[in-house]
This record gives structure tokens, sequence and C-alpha cells, in this order.
């Protein structure tokens, strides 16, 4: 049932779908883009960018497939994050005293609530709605982009996260410290994508200096302010619902203590 | 032991948002307005700045939504459905235990 109305749902969509998009490279207009916006990374490395993120991508779809046969309730969490992810991630926060906009990541956040290869695939979702209408990023830098957001900051979140859960950090403090890392990690990989592709015949880890230092004054407090807003989030389905976020351990790691005892923190 | 490592944990993560605040004041002495102006977004005043700096000027997007209001709309479209999605399924998962 499920095969044939995905055939026909195939068959009606891929020839418009084919259209529209072969009229949306032909007819290019201008406006003014955000994340690694379209054009600025030269082709060799935006598609080796590309490469690298559909390994992971790739790999978090599988995931994705053999979980939502394994594990009950996976949907809804799947959509809390991946419509949690699109929003932190397109929503500009004025910085007081640097005088700028910026905004947060949610991939950390989504590394805690489904995984960080999950995280990944919402994350790269994310981006390409953003890429295709919202005038963010674009699409020969949608690879970079994703290794810089989706990737890095799902990976270095959920890795902060784990690291302090086992050293036996309250889970509010070790969601604060994977928001706040996951973001600071996130436009740290953008400044290397940018100086790896743009340094010429300077020095790499120079360029990359001026870049880090010119996001710090908005990034710093925007990091601190993401790590509150993933520590809220994670409390909050922690003391509502903590068998949600024990099947997420990785195999080999012990349970959180306190999810097993159901108590909160 | 454990409670050893849960100061140590607790005092690192405090020390990190303490520099953090303290690197913040530091290095934004001065509002740093592009082309946009005050309140410009930092992936236009920096990225693009940098990499235009570098010749790898930002090209035009596929859809140009940046006309007018037409740019307003989706995203507030765009927040409309992402809000409304996140909410229906926040529900379910907070309050349909089952």
């Amino acid at each position: 049932m499920i095969n044939k109305r995905t055939r026909w749902l195939k068959n009606r969509l891929m020839l418009p779908l084919i259209f529209a998009l072969g009229l949306l490279f032909l007819c290019p207009t201008p406006a003014y883009a955000m994340h690694i916006a379209e054009g600025i990374l030269p082709a060799h490395w935006a598609g080796a960018w590309y490469v690298i993120a559909f390994i992971f991508v790739f790999i978090g779809i599988r995931i994705i497939r053999r979980r939502s046969r394994e594990v009950k309730g996976l949907m809804p969490l799947l959509g809390v994050a991946g419509a949690a992810i699109f929003l932190i991630s397109v929503f500009p926060v004025p910085v007081p005293v640097s005088g700028t906009c910026s905004h947060p990541c949610g991939t950390p956040l989504g590394a805690i609530l489904v995984g960080p290869f999950i995280s990944t695939v919402l994350g790269a979702v994310a981006l390409l709605i953003q890429a295709l209408f919202l005038a963010h990023g674009g699409i020969s830098t949608w690879g970079a982009n994703i290794v810089t957001m989706a990737i890095v900051g799902s990976f270095v979140g959920f890795g902060a996260f784990m690291l302090l859960r086992r050293l036996n950090a309250p889970i509010s403090v070790a969601a604060f410290a994977a928001g706040m890392l996951g973001d600071w990690a996130t436009y740290a990989a953008t400044a290397f994508v940018l100086a790896s592709a743009l340094h010429g015949t300077g020095s790499l880890w120079g360029m990359f200096g001026i870049i880090a230092v010119a996001f710090a004054p908005t990034q710093l407090p925007l990091g601190i302010l993401e790590g509150v807003f993933t520590a809220a989030v994670v409390v909050i389905v922690y003391q509502r619902r903590p068998e949600l976020l024990t099947h997420l351990i990785p195999r080999g790691v012990k349970p959180i203590p306190s999810v097993v005892e159901g108590g909160s923190q | 032991m454990k409670s050893l490592s849960k100061m140590f944990a607790i005092g690192i993560v405090v020390i990190i948002a303490c520099l953090a605040f303290v690197g913040w004041i530091v290095l934004a002495d001065e509002p740093s307005e592009g082309e946009e102006g005050p309140w410009g977004g930092v992936d236009v005043t920096v990225i693009e700045h940098y990499a235009a700096e570098a010749g790898g000027e930002a090209r035009e997007p596929f859809i140009n939504t940046d006309q007018g209001d037409l740019l307003l709309f989706v995203f507030a479209l765009g927040g409309a459905v992402g809000g409304f999605t996140a909410g229906y399924y926040w529900r379910r998962l907070i309050t349909e235990k089952s």
C-alpha cells in the first residue's frame, strides 16, 4: 500500500519537480543571503564539503529508518527537533554592545534529543529550505553549511553533553555546555571553511583567526543564550518524559542514573 | 569521588561561560556597523565581508525572496508553519504519554 502510494507520488511529482528545479537554476535573481552565501566557495571546495556532508546525511537517514522501526514515539521527537532546528537557525537575535545580529544553531539541542546523526539530517533539511526560500545560505554552499551547522554543531554538542554526564554533571549543566560549545564550534567551523577556501597564498590559520575573532563579539553571548535555551528544553523533556532520553545513550555507555531513577535535576 | 567530578565539571562550565562573557565585553569595544548599518546580520558583516576581501563575492540565490515584503512574508510563513509543527509534536510528546 505504501509502495503504491510512493510510486504514485513519484510519477505525479517527479516531472513538475524537475521542471521547477530547472527553472530555478536557469533564472537566478539578486538577493542578499546569510550563512555561507551562494557562490562564496570555489566549486572544488563546495564539492568537497558536499562529499563529507553526504556521508553523514546518508548514515543519518539509515539510522532514522532503523530507529523508527525500533523506537515508539520517535516521530514526535523528530518533529519537535526538526521544527526547533529550523526555527532557531533562522531566528536573528540582536546582540547589545556589539550592535549586530546573529542566529543560534539548534543542532546541539537536536543532537541531545535524537542523536547527532539524525540531528545532522534534520539540520540538512532545515538548511535546504532556508537556502531555497529564505535567502539564507545557498545550494552550492549547502554541503559546507551542513558540515558547519548540522555536523559540527550536532557532534560537538552531543560530545560535550555525554562527556559532562559521564563526569556526573547535572543534566542542566551538561545541556547548557552542549548548546554553548555546539554554537561556538559551528562558527569556528564556518571560519575554518571560509579560511581554507579563501586564504590563497596567505596563512590558513591567520585568516581563520581573523574571521573567528570577528565572530566572537556576537557569537560569545549568543552561545551562552543557546546554552540556556538548550538546557531549559532538555530539562523539561527530561522531567516530563525521561524515558525518551534513555534510548539515545550509545551502546557501551552507562544509562544516565537520574533517568533510570526517574528523578529530575 | 562522584561529587568531586561533579564539582569539577560544573566549575569548568562556569569558568568557560565567565571567560566568554569577559571576552564579549573586551572584544566588542565598538559597534560594528557594516553596509547594512547597525544590527546587520553577522553572516553578512563577517562572512560576506571577509569573502569579498579574499575575492569570493556572494552570488545571487536561485530564488529571490528578498524583494519588498516578500522576505517578510516567507519568514512569517516559515515561522508559523515551524511553530505549529513544533507545538503539535511538543503536545504529542509531553501530554500524550501513550
